[in-house]
């Protein structure tokens, strides 16, 4: 069947699969999956009584590259993100790790039309948010928001703070007379003393800044955020606030997120469940215990390994997996499995396993415990 | 004790900003001994660049102004030599490595020119011999097929590599003391574990001192065997990386671990951030600046500036409380 679907209570239209599959059949770049394997990531919850608030499937986002300058052609394409699929629940914060061009900022972009994805669906309450249009588009978006790393680079300077958290307030046709009190109470919730609406970015701190930033995306009372590398900017210290206020804020509001950040410790503390990507592609989706417990795929154990912790003890004790040479080109991925030119377990096997993973892609499949990897030989 | 190969006394470095001065660093005494990593901790604005910057001679001035008791180099008061034996002694006896390594490097300059440069000055040896010098230790760094990627530009490497470039330019000379400024904060985590590895494996085959700039108490976990932990200008807590990590003395040192979320602990287990946020270097509080933000604070906190204690060889707290 189409789709392993595992989780209680799922009752997907089986057309719906079938079209997905197909699409994703027909776009089938070389090495392509067999029709009707198209991994279908369900996760830890499997009893979440809310189910999927955003189902991603097949998502792809190819950038164009061109050659020359007066006689331009396409000499190729950069996968940036090419064949996610995953759920988030209602409620739920599902974290999207990586390094450096993996795509995970460019999947949470995509998700908010920021920049527009080839391939794929996006369900969000019943409507595919990647074929609308015009006004349906902007209404959506009210439920829709997202969250940037840099509060110096993301709140226009010459804005006031009451502005910049009425701005969407007023597009979305808020009565005037409302907006004054609607914006403390939102920087009141977040931690802003609402006496400062007359001030500018500049006279705060960063952190204060990025408290303004997420009233900002707060103002609409959206039910699902992205938060874009949120607190990677910002100090130890402050950090550890604004951690903290967005755990609050989700469970006040009951937001759902998708946290997107390359720091683990901090996406293994605020999330439930935790995706890893690789070259434009989810390697590993399981539950942040798990994801840290019992690490599945080789890239996600080398990840995991890699983060030092902050305890001398520890550190001299742990066994380090140090991968050799840097992320390929995303402009020319590997063959089979795209992590295989660095992979420590493809050194281990025998001729025939390495043949597998270089001309063979591997697809995300369950391994129990709401764990789930893209590694013929994950177990 | 062994033998100290840096030892910096009550070090100053304030700048003139429209009509205040801005005390970046306040009072500032650190102690290296030879062969071993002194990791300097603290959040942005902390003074800990500064302080390096303070000692090394790289301190504009005006606006800045550097002064201090003493700042010994092997013997030698890097405060008070002259700015040509400063510039012989960077780059050769002390090296630098920055955070940036695109920013630090000239783009304009082939790899090679800017490694045999450094010998050229330091050493007066020929270019050829320069040439062959630089290739080695391009290779020691881990750069692979370096007789091709010696000729190429710096943004023609991937931004490890780019490190790599730098680390091979700051250990040309085999220096004495390295000051490792952030030296992996713009890297991803997989890289950042091959250049802590590599920079620890350089270090023992060289034998050299090492001071290591960083916010990142994982890395400092991992690497050093002493820590001076800052907070506005000042240290506020010096031991070794055992003593600071499992028993903190100074009230910010236990807050900014409890700050930090770690990967090996329970999960969405509440973070204790340290409330507020650092003082303006310009307007400093009276008494200890950390004294806002601290849960102990006493009104005696507000009155002085809390003494240094000495509670051992190397174990230093600045706190009225602890």
């Amino acid at each position: 069947m189409l789709g392993r679907v595992n989780r209680e209570g799922e009752e997907r239209l089986e057309g719906e699969i079938q079209s997905s599959g197909a699409s994703a059949a027909e776009r089938g770049a070389a090495p392509r999956p067999p029709a009707g394997a198209v991994p279908r990531a369900t996760g830890a919850r499997a009893t979440s009584p809310a189910g999927p608030l955003l189902d991603v499937r097949g998502l792809e986002v190819h950038f164009p590259v061109f050659k020359g300058s007066f006689f331009r052609r396409r000499s190729g394409e950069v996968r940036a993100v090419d064949g996610v699929s995953f759920h988030v629940d209602r409620g739920e914060t599902l974290g999207l790790v990586g390094e450096s061009g993996c795509g995970k900022s460019t999947t949470g972009r995509a998700l908010m039309r920021l920049v527009e994805a080839t391939a794929g669906t996006v369900d969000f309450g019943g409507d595919d948010l990647l074929a609308l249009r015009g006004e349906k588009l902007r209404r959506k978006r009210r439920d829709l928001q997202m969250i940037f790393q840099d509060p110096y680079g993301s709140l226009d300077p010459r804005m006031t703070v009451l502005d910049i958290v009425a701005e969407p307030l007023r597009a979305h046709g808020f009565p005037q007379g409302e907006i004054q009190s609607k914006v403390k109470e939102i920087l009141d919730l977040c931690g802003m003393n609402p006496r400062y609406i007359r001030r500018y970015p500049h006279e705060f701190s960063g952190g204060q800044r990025q408290r303004v930033a997420i009233a900002r995306a707060l103002a609409l009372r959206p039910s699902f955020v992205v938060c874009d590398e949120a607190v990677s900017a910002l100090d130890v210290s402050i950090r550890a606030q604004i951690l903290n206020l967005l755990v609050s804020l989700q469970r006040e509001l009951s937001l759902t997120y998708l946290f997107i950040a390359h720091d683990l410790a901090a996406v293994r503390h605020i999330s439930d469940r935790i995706a890893v990507m690789y070259l434009g592609k989810i390697v590993e989706l399981s539950p942040a215990d798990e994801i840290y417990r019992r690490p599945s795929h080789p890239y996600t154990q080398a990840l995991i390994s890699a983060v030092p912790l902050p305890d001398p003890k520890a550190e001299t004790q742990r066994r380090r997996v140090v991968l050799q040479g840097d992320v390929p080109s995303p402009l020319n991925p590997p063959s089979g499995c795209r992590f295989h030119t660095r992979c420590p377990l493809f050194q281990k096997l025998d001729a025939a396993g390495q043949a597998r993973c270089k001309g063979e892609e591997p697809l995300l499949r369950v391994l129990g415990d709401g764990r789930h990897a893209a590694c013929h030989f994950a177990e | 004790m062994s033998e100290l190969i840096l030892e910096v006394k009550d070090l100053h470095v304030h700048y003139a900003v429209e009509g205040a001065v801005s005390k970046a660093v306040d009072g500032v005494s650190i102690s290296l001994p030879k062969g071993k990593t002194l990791a300097v901790v603290g959040e942005s604005g902390s003074g800990k660049s500064q302080t390096m910057y303070g000692i090394l001679g790289l301190v504009p001035q005006p606006p800045g102004k550097v002064f201090g008791e003493a700042a010994l180099f092997d013997g030698e008061d890097l405060l008070r030599v002259s700015e040509k034996k400063l510039r012989q002694l960077r780059g050769d006896r002390i090296a630098m490595i920055f955070q940036d390594p695109m920013t630090a490097l000239n783009p304009f300059l082939t790899v090679e020119r800017q490694l045999t440069e450094v010998l050229e000055s330091h050493k007066g040896i020929s270019r050829k011999a320069a040439r062959a010098e630089a290739l080695e230790m391009l290779r020691r760094v881990g750069i692979p097929d370096p007789e091709r990627r010696i000729d190429q530009h710096p943004h023609q490497f991937s931004g490890g590599m780019r490190q790599r470039v730098m680390i091979a330019m700051a250990l040309l000379c085999r220096p004495a003391l390295l000051v490792a400024d952030e030296p992996t904060t713009a890297l991803d985590v997989t890289i950042q574990a091959q250049i802590l590895e590599l920079l620890r494996n350089l270090q023992t085959e060289l034998g050299s001192s090492m001071i290591l700039i960083t916010h990142d108490l994982g890395v400092v976990a991992g690497n050093a065997d002493y820590v001076a932990v800052m907070y506005a200008g000042r240290v506020v807590e010096r031991g070794t990386a055992d003593q600071i990590f499992e028993a903190p003395l100074h009230p910010y040192t236990q807050g900014l671990l409890a700050s930090v979320p770690r990967l090996d602990a329970a999960q969405k287990e509440q973070l204790v951030p340290i409330p507020g946020q650092p003082p303006d270097p310009t307007q400093l509080p009276s008494g200890c600046p950390f004294r806002t933000r601290c849960s102990k604070a006493e009104d005696r906190c507000a009155a002085a500036y809390p003494e240094v204690r000495r509670l051992g060889e190397g174990r230093e707290v600045a706190c009225w409380v602890a």
